[in-house]
C-alpha cells in the first residue's frame, strides 16, 4: 500500500485529477448541509445578473443563485455517475467473467448480445430506453448503467482470457479446482486494475451523458437542478448571459477531466509491469 | 581495433548514483572473437549496449570506448546514429521482437543500405538479395517480400544478421543471439556468424549466458559478476583453467553427458550481490569458499597469472592449481 | 513387476487450425501422433523435444488439463481421460506439476502460504489452518526456504527461490508424481545446478518419481534415468539416458546431440546435418516425419512410417536405417578423433 502511495504521488497527472475530484466530491457533500442561497429559491428581480458579490456566479433568468445550483446539481451528477458504473459494473463483469470462464457457446452468446448493444451509441441507448420508461434521474441511471455493461464485459473478458493463460491459473486447475473457483480467487483479483481504471473512465462518461440527457430533458426533472438542464435553459439567454451556459460547462468539464485523469493516472501505477520493477 | 578502458556504467539515482558496470578494459582486433559470459544481473548487455550507444535514459557511460580511433563516447547522438549500424551494428536474443512485423523483410534489410550507404532503392534491393542469400535464406530474391511473422525463428534470426551485415560493420555485437532458438537451430547460427567472421574480418562481441556458446565461439572471453570483470583472458584457457573462484564454480555447475547417477552437480551457494550495492571487500567473497580475511578488506586487484590471462582474485593461483 | 506410474497407449492430441477460407475445410495439426510410452516409479523421465514438437501438450494431457483426441492415458493404472472430474479431483494430490517461468507460475497477489496451500484443496476441506501452516512450513523446509518466508509476496524472491516455492506447491501433498515442464531453462546456471541437486535430493528423499521436459539434453540427461526423444508429435527414441545420448541410434536425436555447444569444442567440424525447419505437420503423412531432413534418407523413408524397434535393453528407436546410421556415426567420430 504504501509503495502505492508512493508511485501515486510521484505521478503528476493522478494528482491533478485526485484534487479535481476531490473538490467534486467536497463541493457535492458540502451542498448537503450547506449552499450560499437555496437552489431552488426564485427571485424574479434579480434575474439574468453576472457575478456579483451577492450571487458569486451571478443567476439565471429565474433569479435562481448559479453557484447554489451548480453545487447541489454536483449530487446528481455523482449519484447518477456512481450508480451507472455500479450498475455496469456488477452485471458486466459478471457476464465477461462468466463468458471467460466457460468459453464455448456461453461466450459466443455473451459477446454477440454485448456486440449488438455497443453498436447504438450512448445517447441512442439512453434516449431509446427513457422513450420507453420515461423520463427522469432512476430512468436516466438505469439507461446509462445498461450502456456500461457490455463495456465492462467486453473488458473483463479480453483480461480476464489473457489471465487464463498464465501459469498460475493453470497451476490452480491442477490442483482439481473448479473453473469458476479459479475465476474468483485468481482471475478477478489480477484484472481489478485494468476494472479500477475502466470505472472512473466511464464515471467521467456516465457524468456527460447525465448532463447530456438532462438538457434533451429526458435525464432529472426540474426543479432538482442539474448541470444539464441548467445548460439547456442558459440556451435561450446565451447573448444576454453567457455565464449560464459557461459555468455549468465548466464544471462538466472539469469534473470529467479530473476523472480521466485518475483513470490514465491509475492506468500507470497499477500496471504490474511496474509492481514488478519494484 | 576496438578498444574499451575503464568503463563505468551508472544509473542516476534519486539520492545517489547507482554503479551498473564497474571499469570495464577490453580490446579487440579485427577478425577477432569476444565473449562476455555472466548471469542476469552481471551486467554483461549494459556493457553491449554501451559499445552501440544505447544505454536507456538515466543510465550514463563513463571511460572510453575507441573504434579504429574515434571515441564513442564523447560522440553525439546525430553523429553516433551515423556509427551504430555503418560501423558498428547489433543482433538481439528476440528476432521477432526485433524485427518491425509490418515491414517486409526486404525492405528492412535495404533501408541501412539506403540510408547509410546512399544505394538507390534497386541497388539496394539486389545487395539484399545477396545478403539474404549469404546468411543462407533460401529462395531469397522471392523471400524479399515476406512479413517476419512468415518466418521461422531461425530465419527471423538470419534476417537479423542480415540487417547487421548490411553496411560491413566493423564491429558486431551479438547479445544472446541463439538463446531463443532450438539447439539444431542454434547451431546453425552459431557455424554462420563464425563463417562470416573469417569472411569479412569483422570483430564479434558475442554476450551469452551459455557457456558453451561462448566457449565454442570465441579467442578471448570476460566472465562477469555483478557488474565487475572477474577474469578476462584467451577462451580456452579460462576454460581448461580458470583463475576465479566464480569462473570456476560455474564451469562446475553445468550439467555434462554421461554424469553418473551418483555425481552431483557443485552449486554455488547464495546470490549475487544486487545491482549497486557499495562492495568494499571483493564481490564474490559472500559466496566463495576460498574466502580469507585479507578478501573482505577491499576489492581484489587483477592478478596476472599468464600471458593476458587475469583475474580478480588474490588467490588466483590457488584456484588454477586445483582446476587441474 | 511394479505398476508403471504413467502408461500412455496410442496417444493422439489433433488441434483445428481455423479456417483460411470459407470453402475449404480447416486443416488439422497433429501435436501429438500414437505416443506410447510407460514410466516406471523411481525412475525419472526425460522428454525432450524441440520448440513444437508436442511435449508440452503432452505434459498437459498428462495433468488432465488437456483431452486427448484418442488413447489412453493411464496414471497410477487409472485413465485419466475416462474417469469422472470429481474422480481425477481426488487423484490430483497424488500429482502435481511444476511450470517453467518462476515469475508467471505464481499469482502475484497472493502470498507464500495460500500458494504452496493451494494444491490442498484437492485434498478436501479436512485440514485446520494451524495444520495448513505447518504442512506449509514443512514444505518451504524441504525445498530450501524458512518457515518465515511464507508470510511473503512472490515478488520479493529471486527467481531461483520463487521455483523453489513453486516445488514446495507441487509437494505440499506428497505426490508420487511431478510433471515438470522445463523447470529450470528459465534459471541462470549456478542457480539451475541448485534446483537440479534439488529436485535430486526429493527424488531419494521422498520416492517422487519425475516427468521433466526440457529442450536441454544435459539437463535431462543429469535429471532423468530414462527419456523420450520427440520429433513432431512422435517418439523417435527411446530408452535409458546413458545409452540414448552416449549412443543416439536415430539420425534426428544425433543431430541434437551434435548440436550442443561444448565447451572446449571450438572449430569443430560444421553439423554433419543441415536440417531445415522445424515444420508443423498439418496431414497424417506417409513416411518418416524426419526424412525430409535427414541425410540417410532412402525411398522406403518416405512411403513407410518406421515403428519404435527395440534394439537392446530398454533402448528403442524408430528407424528403418539405424544400423547405418549407427555405423556411419561410429566411424565419422574415429575419424574426428584421428
Amino acid at each position: 500500500m504504501s509503495t502505492f502511495l508512493k508511485n501515486a504521488r510521484m505521478h503528476r497527472s493522478l494528482m491533478i485529477g485526485g484534487v479535481l475530484t476531490l473538490l467534486l466530491l467536497s463541493v457535492a457533500v458540502l451542498s448537503l448541509f450547506w449552499t450560499p442561497w437555496s437552489p431552488t429559491a426564485i427571485d424574479i428581480a434579480n434575474k439574468l445578473k453576472g457575478p456579483s458579490a451577492k450571487h458569486w456566479l451571478g443567476t439565471d433568468h429565474l433569479g435562481r443563485d448559479v453557484l447554489s445550483m451548480l453545487m447541489s446539481g454536483s449530487q446528481i451528477s455523482i449519484i447518477v455517475g456512481f450508480l451507472a458504473v455500479s450498475v455496469g459494473l456488477l452485471v458486466g463483469v459478471a457476464l465477461g467473467a462468466l463468458a471467460s470462464t466457460y468459453r464455448g457457446w456461453v461466450e459466443e452468446l455473451i459477446m454477440r448480445m454485448s456486440d449488438f448493444s455497443i453498436a447504438f451509441p450512448i445517447i441512442i441507448t439512453a434516449v431509446l430506453l427513457t422513450a420507453i420508461l420515461g423520463p427522469g434521474t432512476v430512468n436516466s441511471i438505469l439507461a446509462i448503467g445498461i450502456f456500461n455493461i457490455p463495456i465492462f464485459a467486453r473488458i473483463t473478458r479480453g483480461a480476464a482470457n489473457a489471465a487464463w493463460a498464465r501459469e498460475y491459473v493453470m497451476a490452480a486447475q491442477t490442483c482439481g479446482k473448479g473453473r469458476l473457483r479459479i475465476t474468483i480467487e485468481h482471475v478477478l483479483p489480477n484484472i481489478s486494475g485494468a476494472l479500477i481504471v475502466q470505472a472512473t473512465i466511464l464515471f467521467a462518461v456516465a457524468i456527460l451523458a447525465e448532463a447530456a440527457l438532462s438538457f434533451l430533458g429526458l435525464g432529472t426533472q426540474p426543479p432538482e437542478p442539474s448541470w444539464g438542464k441548467m445548460l439547456n435553459n442558459a440556451q435561450t439567454f446565451v447573448g444576454l448571459a453567457p455565464h449560464l451556459a459557461i459555468f455549468p460547462g465548466l464544471a462538466i468539464a472539469l469534473s470529467v477531466l479530473g476523472l480521466n485523469l485518475i483513470g490514465d493516472g491509475l492506468r500507470d501505477v497499477l500496471d504490474p509491469k511496474l509492481a514488478r520493477a519494484r | 581495433m576496438l578498444q574499451v578502458k575503464n568503463l563505468n556504467i551508472t544509473l542516476a539515482g534519486a539520492t545517489r548514483d547507482i554503479s551498473i558496470v564497474k571499469d570495464v578494459s577490453f580490446e579487440l582486433d579485427a577478425g577477432r572473437s569476444l565473449g562476455v559470459v555472466g548471469e542476469s544481473g552481471s551486467g554483461k548487455s549494459m556493457t553491449a549496449l554501451a559499445v552501440m550507444g544505447l544505454l536507456p535514459g538515466a543510465i550514463r557511460a563513463s571511460g572510453s570506448i575507441n573504434l579504429a580511433g574515434q571515441e564513442l563516447l564523447s560522440l553525439s547522438e546525430q553523429e553516433m546514429c551515423s556509427v551504430r549500424g555503418n560501423k558498428v551494428a547489433m543482433i538481439f536474443q528476440e528476432p521477432m521482437t526485433s524485427l518491425n512485423p509490418v515491414q517486409t523483410i526486404g525492405r528492412q534489410v535495404a533501408e541501412p543500405l539506403t540510408l547509410h550507404k546512399g544505394m538507390t532503392r534497386a541497388a539496394a534491393r539486389q545487395e539484399a538479395i545477396r545478403l539474404l542469400d549469404r546468411v543462407g535464406i533460401p529462395d531469397a530474391a522471392r523471400r524479399l517480400d515476406v512479413y517476419p511473422h512468415q518466418l521461422s525463428g531461425g530465419q527471423r534470426q538470419r534476417v537479423m544478421i542480415a540487417i547487421a551485415l548490411s553496411c560491413s560493420p566493423k564491429v558486431l555485437v551479438a547479445d544472446e543471439p541463439t538463446t531463443a532458438l532450438d539447439v539444431t537451430v542454434q547451431r546453425q547460427i552459431l557455424d554462420l556468424l563464425r563463417e562470416l567472421v573469417s569472411e569479412t574480418r569483422m570483430a564479434l562481441i558475442i554476450i551469452s549466458h551459455d557457456l558453451g556458446v561462448i566457449g565454442e565461439m570465441v579467442d578471448e572471453m570476460l566472465v562477469m559478476y555483478g557488474g565487475n570483470v572477474v577474469e578476462r583472458g584467451q577462451a580456452d584457457k579460462i576454460f581448461s583453467q580458470p583463475a576465479h573462484p566464480y569462473t570456476s564454480r560455474l564451469l562446475e555447475a553445468i550439467p555434462r553427458f554421461g554424469m553418473s547417477r551418483s555425481e552431483r552437480l557443485k552449486t554455488i551457494p547464495g546470490t549475487m550481490p544486487e545491482i549497486g550495492s557499495e562492495m568494499k571487500s571483493c564481490i564474490f567473497a559472500g559466496r566463495c569458499d576460498l574466502v580469507c580475511a585479507e578478501c573482505l578488506q577491499a576489492p581484489p586487484p587483477f592478478v596476472s597469472v599468464d600471458d593476458a590471462h587475469v583475474a580478480a582474485c588474490i588467490k588466483a593461483g590457488r584456484v588454477m592449481e586445483t582446476a587441474q | 513387476m511394479t505398476q508403471p506410474i504413467i502408461e500412455i497407449s496410442n496417444l493422439e492430441r489433433r488441434f483445428q487450425l481455423p479456417r483460411e477460407s470459407l470453402f475449404r475445410p480447416a486443416s488439422t495439426v497433429y501435436a501429438l501422433n500414437g505416443i506410447n510410452l510407460t514410466v516406471e516409479p523411481q525412475r525419472s523421465f526425460g522428454i525432450v523435444g524441440e520448440s513444437g514438437c508436442g511435449k508440452s501438450t503432452l505434459a498437459r494431457i498428462i495433468m488432465g488439463l488437456d483431452k486427448p483426441s484418442s488413447g489412453t492415458v493411464k496414471v497410477k493404472g487409472k485413465d485419466i481421460t475416462a474417469i469422472s472430474p470429481a474422480e481425477l479431483r481426488e487423484m490430483r494430490s497424488d500429482f502435481q506439476m511444476v511450470f517453467q517461468d518462476p515469475f508467471g507460475s505464481l499469482n502475484p497477489r497472493h502470498h507464500v502460504e495460500r500458494i504452496v496451500a493451494e494444491p490442498l484443496y484437492a485434498v478436501g476441506d479436512a485440514i485446520g489452518k494451524q495444520e495448513r501452516k505447518e504442512k506449509v512450513a514443512e514444505a518451504l523446509t524441504s525445498v530450501g526456504l524458512r518457515p518465515t518466508d511464507m508470510e511473503k509476496y512472490p515478488h520479493e524472491f529471486s527467481g531461483g527461490q520463487r521455483q523453489r516455492v513453486a516445488i514446495a506447491r507441487a509437494l505440499i501433498t506428497r505426490p508420487s508424481l511431478i510433471v515438470a515442464d522445463e523447470p529450470v531453462s528459465a534459471l541462470d546456471v549456478s542457480v539451475q545446478a541448485q534446483v537440479l541437486n534439488l529436485l535430486r535430493d526429493l527424488e531419494d528423499q521422498f520416492g517422487i518419481t519425475f516427468v521433466f521436459i526440457s529442450h536441454n539434453l544435459a539437463v535431462v540427461d543429469y535429471a532423468c534415468q530414462d527419456a523420450a526423444v520427440i520429433y513432431l508429435g512422435r517418439i523417435v527414441e527411446q530408452g535409458p539416458t546413458s545409452q540414448l545420448f552416449n549412443n543416439p541410434l536415430h539420425p534426428y536425436t544425433q543431430s541434437l546431440v551434435d548440436a550442443v555447444p561444448h565447451v572446449g569444442v571450438k572449430n569443430r567440424r560444421a553439423a554433419r546435418q543441415a536440417p531445415t525447419a522445424l515444420k508443423t505437420q498439418t496431414a497424417a503423412q506417409t513416411g518418416c516425419t524426419f526424412a525430409g531432413r535427414c541425410s540417410f534418407a532412402k525411398e522406403r523413408c518416405r512411403t513407410q512410417q518406421p515403428t519404435l524397434r527395440v534394439v537392446d535393453g530398454g533402448h528403442s528407436v524408430a528407424c528403418h536405417f539405424f544400423e547405418e546410421t549407427r555405423s556411419e556415426r561410429a566411424s565419422m567420430q574415429t575419424a574426428v578423433a584421428v
